[in-house]
């Protein structure tokens, strides 16, 4: 595997067990989210710049899947999330740090609704359909592609009808995969348990919302 | 339906961890069909997250893959507990299979992360998640060597050579930690966009013996033949592999001819080798012989150990010509390190009596507690101070010096990347009261301790210490010291806040500066006698009131309260130390914020005077005072000489880059502030800076490029107005008008508007409330329109500039 690889004289450093994590001196010097949408909002600069730093990057490779390709191709993904990003920091001192969770279900909201518009504008343009005239099959968004437009649409009105905290603990693991641990800061649990606990709560009820949406449906 | 039943609860698990689900025997289960077709969706929304790059691993955000090879991918990834890029390794394991690749690959992991080499890639961490083994890394930017010997440009011996040097010393890291490597290739070594040399692994290799008819990606002809026969990898196996490396560098070919491993294993085995200098003629004869040795098939007769390679290509080159590292060489950290592989090879090498010039490197900090980490830079700190005094001697300056913190050194390359042929060196501990502290003076050229010293003493001693260190260099060089020797006389409560306040005023900007008076004040508190503490708190009060106050800046104080602060601030100081150069420098500003030049030129030249190795003193000179006054002359020469004694302090290469923009060089300012900006892209003021020098370089869309992502901060968008009415955007303009209200931004933007009846009002309005901003302004570009304008005559008599 690895090309390093210990050498016999190794031997000798196995048995003192090394079992403490590898990460060094690190730890120190890491801001938290909370305290950073704090310094930004006080007008630091350089917080702001981190933020940014640490949500620009996660949010364009999300944005990736809700885009179709076509419309990746005429918008850049990324300028379009770091514009949204640029526009939505902009209003930071107006955004109340009540958790790092709703600071980031905030963000991909505001990245979605953005390209919701992109492709509401997009979609009159004829570049939908090549030039034989057939209807170019790329242009659903990949997760559309995986599991049907109308399925990521009833999940997605679904999740506006949880509440704010359910949304943000499903986003988070869902989505974005944090640990429990990461989504019990978030959310502002005290344990990692409860943030289990929260989630699956969430994911339950927005299971039912996305029945009654099927109902909703097929009643019309 | 009962959502708290646990074979639900256990489903709803799976489906949030990516666990496998059996459909069939959930839809069996209590939960209605129904439900369980939305968890189904649910699950596949899941799984499409997990699959998609964007997941997370761990505590890592997989940002792009960059590689892949036979054992698993590579990623660049953001590690989100430490902010910062990593590269990351991604294996697949089966997580069935007892674990033993896991546990090996993560051993491994955790004995490399011990290797702490600049020439090694830093290994963060390994661990198993899911079914998945990372590794991460330092993530470096830069080219391979293979890449760079594509380039078709070749490197010639003395690169070679200076390439070889930086690679046995990684090699004799690796080894020291008892790893081998066994896959040196030049295909794993990275020249870093800084000009270091990085050995690394990337996992393209494959193991020969398993992969008889693999293609000769470069692997097979790196082996040394006792391996190909099925021995085990020893150091001379790697040294072997390295001798290759060089051999490849220098010819562009390999010492064996083959296609795959048999013909590699027949090759060594009928002895068909190519001799270095049959494969190119020009190869110098010392260096052929040593790379021969390197390669010599039979084990017995290669160089037992990296550092004996190491030793005979250290004989090849020369020693650094100190000289050449002046400004006019280039002074990024970059064109150091292309200086350094620059060499001539000669036989042998003569030490001239040269001027001493000493660089003390951060002493390692062997205290337990992270905590003390501000204690022990401190004490590096001081010592640098002390020897700055000492007559005849040059001293690297902090920031450069502390470039190599936390890095294991070699001292030949430290030195030829600061021009330096001695080093302190050393390291301390503080254990409750006692300080133990080693420390050593190193003749470069020769490797040589000339002087060294043991101290076990009471923590109370460490002014005493770091006297007694400071006159022991002095004393050995022969040298003595200067006027503005005096040693801190204080106490330990004092002196600890201090050195915080010291390390927060070194970050710059406003809140670093305002936590810091918290602590120079507690310092104060404690010895109000300290005199250093009175000239750092009128540093820091400057450096507070130096933004534009505001909403945005709470930070910021009013400039009659900054001029108050200081002047009482530096005036104490240099009433209890009046050799204090620090004091003076203090007071210099203090004149330069109450306009009275000639006082300010006066208190600087004698801070310079006690002591001309402070570099930030330069800096602040020639901000505050010089520019202003319009002496660019001066400004760029002194400015020169700190970016000599500190050429790899980023403030003084932004100051440097400011002087050409101001004096119309604004091609060379970008150049410099790009350099800048590739080793720290958030350097402080760099963005708007960078902007500016575009602008005025008739580049404005450029320069809209930079400010455009950033103009959601506060002071940035007045310095786009320029721009954007160049680049007929004249309506985003009027609309800054309306948003803006200080005088200081609004005379930036009436004059790109060319709207000068209101500039000069806001100037006239700026040069009352924020005096000390105005100086510089009236110098820079933006304003250069209005210089003929007798108005402009009025505001520099009310700024009382000449």
């Amino acid at each position: 595997m690895g090309r390093f690889s210990p050498t016999q004289s190794m031997s000798r450093n196995e048995g003192t067990g090394d079992h403490s994590p590898v990460e060094g001196s690190g730890s120190l010097g890491v801001e938290s989210t909370f305290h950073l949408i704090e310094r930004a909002r006080s007008g630091d600069h350089e917080a702001l710049e981190r933020l940014f730093a640490r949500h620009l990057r996660p949010l364009q490779r999300w944005a990736s899947g809700r885009l179709p390709k076509w419309a990746r191709d005429l918008a850049d993904t990324d300028d379009l999330v770091q514009d949204t990003l640029a526009q939505t920091f902009k209003n930071i001192d107006g955004f109340e740090p009540r958790r790092v969770g709703a600071l980031q279900a905030y963000l991909r909201q505001a990245v979605l609704n953005r390209i919701r518009n992109e492709l509401r504008r997009k979609g009159r343009q004829p570049h939908a359909i090549d030039l034989e005239g057939i209807e170019v099959d790329d242009a659903e968004s990949p997760l559309e592609q995986a599991i049907g437009r109308e399925a990521v649409e009833r999940y997605e009105e679904a999740l506006q009808r949880l509440t704010a905290e359910e949304r943000e603990s499903i986003i988070a693991r869902v989505e974005m995969g944090y640990s429990y641990d990461e989504i019990a800061e978030a959310l502002g649990k005290p344990t990692r348990e409860a943030a289990r606990k929260a989630a699956r709560r969430a994911l339950a009820h927005l299971a039912q919302e996305m029945e009654r949406g099927v109902e909703r449906a097929t009643d019309r | 339906m009962a959502l708290s039943e646990p074979p639900i609860d256990d489903l709803l698990d799976a489906i949030l961890d990516g666990a496998p689900i059996d459909w069939a025997a959930e839809s069996s289960s209590g939960a209605t069909p129904a439900f369980v077709n939305q968890l189904k969706v649910l699950a596949a929304v899941a799984d499409f997250h997990r699959s998609s790059p964007s997941t997370l691993w761990g505590h890592l955000r997989l940002v792009e893959q960059i590689g892949r090879g036979a054992f698993g991918e590579v990623y660049r990834a953001w590690d989100t507990r430490l902010d910062r890029e990593v590269a990351l390794k991604l294996l697949p394991v089966d997580p069935t299979s007892g674990d033993r690749t896991a546990s090996s690959i993560i051993h491994e992991g955790r004995l490399l992360a011990r290797v702490r080499h600049p020439n090694v890639v830093t290994i963060y961490g390994a661990e198993q998640i899911g079914d998945r083994v990372g590794l991460w890394m330092e993530f470096v930017r830069g080219r391979t060597l293979e890449q760079l010997l594509d380039d078709g440009k070749g490197l010639d011996a003395a690169q070679a050579v200076a390439i070889g040097l930086e690679l046995c010393r990684a090699v004799s890291a690796v080894h020291d930690a008892g790893l081998l490597h066994r896959d040196i290739k030049t295909h794993n070594v990275l020249r870093a966009e800084d000009g270091r040399i990085v050995l690394m692994d990337f996992g393209t290799g494959r193991e020969a013996e398993d992969h008889a008819s693999a293609d000769l990606a470069g692997t097979p002809l790196y082996l040394a033949p006792e391996i190909l026969q099925g021995q085990p990898a020893t150091v001379r196996s790697d040294i072997y592999s390295l001798g290759v490396l060089l051999y490849h560098l220098v010819t562009g070919s390999y010492p064996v001819h083959a296609r795959d491993v048999r013909e590699v294993r027949r090759a060594h085995e009928r002895g068909e080798r190519i001799a270095i200098r049959v494969a190119r003629r020009d190869v110098p004869a010392k260096l052929a012989r040593v790379i021969e040795r390197a390669i010599d098939p039979c084990v017995e007769r290669r160089y037992e150990s990296a550092d004996a390679l190491a030793a005979d290509l250290a004989r090849l080159k020369p020693r650094p010509r100190i000289k050449s590292l002046g400004y006019a060489a280039g002074l990024t950290a970059a064109g150091i390190l292309v200086l350094t592989v620059g060499w001539k090879l000669a036989d042998h090498s003569v030490s001239p009596a040269e001027q001493p010039i000493v660089a003390v490197l951060p002493f390692q900090n062997l205290t337990a507690q992270p905590d003390t980490e501000y204690f022990v830079s401190g004490l590096t700190d001081e010592i640098i101070r002390n020897l700055g005094v000492v007559q005849g001697l040059q001293v690297r300056s902090r920031t450069s010096s502390f470039a190599f913190k936390d890095k294991p050194r070699n001292l030949q390359q430290v030195a030829e990347q600061l021009g330096v042929n001695l080093i302190v060196e050393g390291s301390a501990q503080r254990e409750g009261n006692r300080l133990r502290i080693s420390v050593q003076l190193v003749q470069v050229e020769r490797d040589t301790p000339l002087w060294s010293e043991h101290f076990d003493r009471e923590l109370k001693d460490v002014f005493a210490i770091q006297d007694e260190i400071s006159q022991a260099i002095a004393s050995k060089l022969r040298l003595t010291l200067g006027r503005g020797q005096r040693r801190y006389s204080t106490n330990l409560e004092a002196y600890e806040p201090y050195l915080k306040a010291r390390e927060l005023v070194n970050q710059r900007g406003p809140f670093p500066a305002q936590q810091a008076i918290k602590f120079f004040e507690q310092a104060i508190a404690k010895d109000p006698s300290f005199a250093p503490a009175y000239a750092g708190l009128a540093d820091a009060y400057a450096a507070v009131s130096e933004s534009i106050p505001g909403p945005f800046n709470p930070a910021s104080i009013l400039p009659e309260t900054a001029l108050s602060l200081i002047g009482s601030a530096a005036e104490k100081a240099l009433q209890l130390d009046p050799l204090l150069a620090e004091a003076h420098a203090a007071m210099g500003l203090f004149y330069s914020r109450k306009l009275e030049w000639q006082k300010a030129e006066e208190s600087f030249q004698r801070a310079i005077d006690l002591n001309p190795s402070l570099t930030h003193i330069q800096v602040s000179y020639s901000a505050s005072t010089l520019i202003p006054l319009g002496k660019l002359t001066e400004a760029e020469q002194r400015l020169q000489k700190a970016l000599q004694s500190d050429p790899l302090s980023l403030s003084v290469q932004r100051e440097f880059a400011w002087l050409q923009v101001i004096t119309g060089r604004y091609e060379q300012a970008i150049d410099g502030l790009k350099r800048i900006e590739a080793i720290d892209p958030y350097f402080p003021y760099l963005d708007v800076g960078l902007a500016r020098a575009l602008t005025f370089a008739g580049r404005p869309v450029e320069a809209l490029a930079v400010l455009e992502p950033r103009k959601v901060q506060p002071g940035v968008q007045h310095w786009m107005a320029r721009a954007y009415v160049m680049a007929g955007r004249r309506d985003e303009v009027e609309r800054l008008v309306v948003t803006h209200k200080h005088p200081y931004r609004l005379a930036v933007i009436y004059a790109a508007l060319g709207d000068k009846d209101r500039a000069f009002e806001a100037l006239d309005q700026a040069a009352s409330t924020v005096p000390q901003r105005v100086g510089m302004l009236l110098r820079e570009p933006e304003t250069a329109a209005l210089r003929d304008d007798p108005r402009f005559a009025a505001i520099r008599k009310k700024l009382r500039l000449p």
